[in-house]
């Protein structure tokens, strides 16, 4: 039996479909069928080829990692998912969508995001094959952290949850955020969004949100965004750190996040920072661009800080956010288009975000 | 000025007429507005102690500034102001690493030579805490108040002062509860609601109230408990665990009573690597035991001492929380009372009839 993959073979031409055999899990392995994928920048930067962490397989490479499914089958000797739930075919989960080796150093200490041994070019025509999410299976290695989703929860909530929104949301515990702390995000994109409603969600006082799309600011103050600034209409560094000063008694944010990949907002979001205040940066700089900080700016206990993706056991805490904010928080509005796997090309074209008319937050890919 | 005076041997305290000194260069003057009636107040009556006799107790009130002594810079006349009894030095170990809470507060008091706060003729009145809000008047060091905003209603402004902060501090600062994580909190009193509220607001998943009071784990759902678990009905140990995540127990616990063996309970329910935080004021003479093995699964045993709050800085945040609805605090209040009716209210606490009683004095 033959399956359906995305496969980019070089930067900036049309990826193409090709067909791979599903081939049968190891023990302890999961094929996944995919139900939907999630179109992300970082998907984007590999499609333009701008991207400083990966490298182009010879074959090319299978695209996608942001998306949820269902068992199609099961490895021998699995039963039950990474929190000891039973686990059969057909029941709907979430993978973390971190791929780590599970043993070398940054592994055992938890960082699985920062695993330098797992081989991450997914390339293309190599066994088990489905090893990118634009595709109708997924391949979840031997023991790989997968988590069965609650019953209540629509799919329409789902197709972020193992990148966008496991990314924002550990770069906020990095951060420390919580109660009585102040968040300024730099981007209203879906990371933006996601990462208001989770700051919420975490309990944090103020979420201020920098973008210059009208609706997506109005989309984050549905989020829980107490303070939004349009940077057409507050244009200047000046008066943007003038606001945030004023909603903060004068001190400025505990935390800025960076979710754009645009290295020219480190310095503002630095000058925004209270002391001892934490910058992260989330967002995907193309390699090569650099930014330019005065470093005495950081004396008082100011941090740079970096986050790429997430920790696995992030993900039962996104799914029980979604659970408890049903009906409260519209984290379904955060995709607003979908398209089939054939039309992968026409997604990249129209979430490409360089048009400012754009009215996409996150599109997917339903296979 | 009025003030409700406790003569010790646990008898019921009497309406006096007192006088307020003066303000020291560092004191104010501010007129209660409101007070909370605090377990803590009622245990000096329910113990029949002797402590600092003839004393006005009292302690967890909010109250308008009406005189400042000559140096004071941070409050005028007529500010709106909530009182806490950890009041802090500012220069010595503990306020310079941090942790105000812990400061002795040798430096907020007046010294033994110095004329006393409140008087009744030749007769010296302590206050509890320096605080005594039991009384028309409290004269109190500023750096044990906290400047609020004017909107903030006093009845409930009163209840952050020491309650609320005492449990959400806990919750929020000591143990530093993180979302996701799932939470016990044994008794739901005053206390126990701020500590689960706390919980809720920073996003546990699982907020378990153990109480032996239908009514007070009804009160404990409504303000944010996912689960409750009655101690009358069964062993709370096992009630707990068998509410958790592969029945293992839970990341966090809290003690808001002060009974040896729910501390023991506590510290029992705890997952490897959980942490239980003991709020209760027991007695001096109470012990508790513990299994050491379970230490050995990186458990933990703390204490908190009024949630080891920085107050100027958490109190106009609690205050946000509550105007944004997050906080609830009129759902805490069940009962007022006016200053005479002082002994009734000590009362409402010992037989459980009441979540939290406020005097409100006339204006």
């Amino acid at each position: 039996m033959n399956g359906r993959a995305v496969v980019l073979k070089q930067p900036q031409v049309p990826m193409t479909i090709e067909e791979f055999p599903v081939p049968d899990p190891e023990p302890a392995a999961i094929v996944v069928r995919i139900t939907q994928a999630g179109v992300c920048g970082s998907d984007l930067h590999t499609w333009r080829g701008a991207t400083a962490l990966q490298s182009m397989p010879a074959n090319g490479r299978v695209m996608g990692h942001e998306g949820n499914g269902v068992v199609f089958k099961l490895g021998a000797g699995l039963s039950a998912d990474s929190l000891g739930q039973p686990l059969r075919e057909g029941d709907r989960i979430v993978h973390s969508a971190v791929m780590a080796c599970h043993r070398c150093h940054y592994c055992l200490r938890g960082e699985f995001s920062w695993c330098a041994t797992y081989p991450s070019n997914r390339e293309a025509g190599v066994f088990p094959f489905f090893v990118g999410t634009f595709a109708d299976y997924y391949y979840l290695p031997p023991h790989h952290p997968v988590f069965k989703v609650p019953d209540a929860l629509p799919d329409s909530v789902l197709s972020f949850v193992n990148c966008a929104m496991g990314t924002v949301t550990d770069g906020l515990i990095r951060a420390e955020a919580g109660p009585g702390k102040t968040v300024v995000l730099q981007g209203a994109g879906g990371l933006g969004l996601l990462a208001t409603a989770i700051a919420c969600e975490m309990g944090v006082d103020q979420v201020i949100i920098v973008d210059r799309l009208p609706k997506r600011l109005e989309l984050a103050t549905a989020l829980g965004a107490t303070h939004t600034l349009n940077i057409d209409e507050v244009a200047t560094a000046e008066a943007r750190l003038e606001a945030v000063r004023q909603y903060t008694q004068g001190r400025g944010a505990d935390i800025v996040m960076e979710l754009v990949g645009n290295p020219h907002l480190m310095e503002e979001g630095i000058n925004l920072l209270a002391s001892g205040g934490t910058f992260v940066q989330i967002g995907a700089v193309p390699a090569g661009q650099t930014a330019t900080i005065s470093p005495g700016a950081l004396l008082k206990g100011k941090r740079i800080m970096g986050s790429l993706m997430y920790r696995p056991r992030v993900i039962p805490l996104l799914l029980d956010i979604l659970q408890r904010s049903q009906g409260r928080v519209p984290f379904e509005r955060l995709v607003s288009r979908s398209y089939p796997l054939e039309q992968v090309n026409q997604a990249f074209h129209d979430v490409e975000w360089h048009d400012q008319t754009i009215d996409i937050t996150r599109a997917v890919l339903v296979p | 000025m009025k003030a409700a005076v406790y003569r010790g041997d646990g008898r019921a305290m009497t309406i006096e007429e007192v006088e307020v000194d003066r303000p020291m260069a560092h004191e104010v003057i501010v007129r209660t507005v409101a007070t909370g009636v605090c377990h803590s107040d009622v245990h000096h009556v329910e113990w029949a102690d002797n402590i600092d006799i003839p004393r006005i107790l009292g302690h967890e009130p909010a109250g308008i500034v009406e005189a400042v002594g000559e140096l004071v810079t941070y409050v005028k006349p007529g500010d709106h102001v909530i009182a806490c009894l950890s009041a802090f030095c500012g220069s010595c170990e503990y306020c310079l690493r941090g942790q105000p809470n812990l400061c002795d507060k040798s430096r907020t008091a007046r010294r033994k030579e110095d004329p006393p706060r409140i008087a009744r003729g030749s007769e010296r009145i302590n206050t509890l805490a320096n605080v005594g809000s039991f009384a028309e008047k409290m004269l109190l060091h500023e750096n044990g108040i906290v400047r609020i905003r004017d909107g903030m209603p006093f009845e409930q402004a009163a209840l952050l002062g020491c309650g609320v902060i005492t449990g959400m501090g806990a919750v929020l600062r000591t143990a530093a509860v993180k979302a996701n994580s799932t939470v016990a909190v044994f008794g739901a009193g005053g206390v126990g609601l701020s500590a689960i509220q706390g919980a809720r607001i920073a996003g546990a998943r699982q907020i378990i109230a153990v109480d032996v009071s239908e009514t007070k784990l009804q009160k404990a759902r409504e303000l944010g408990a996912t689960h409750v678990v009655d101690a009358s009905l069964g062993d709370p140990i096992e009630g707990v665990r068998a509410l958790s995540w592969d029945d293992g127990g839970v990341d966090y616990s809290f003690e808001a009573i002060g009974i040896p063996a729910v501390i023991e309970q506590a510290f029992e329910v705890l997952r490897p690597g959980g942490t239980a935080t003991v709020i209760g004021i027991a007695r001096d003479e109470e012990r508790v035991s513990l299994n050491p093995r379970l230490l050995l699964g990186e458990r933990k045993l703390q204490g908190s001492s009024m949630g080891s709050n920085r107050f100027r800085v958490d109190l106009p945040h609690y205050i946000d929380l509550y105007l944004q609805g997050r906080l609830l605090l009129d759902e805490m209040i069940t009962r007022r009372y006016r200053l005479d009716e002082v002994n009734e209210s000590f009362d409402a606490v010992l037989d459980r009839s009441v979540t939290r009683g406020v005097i409100v004095f006339d204006q």
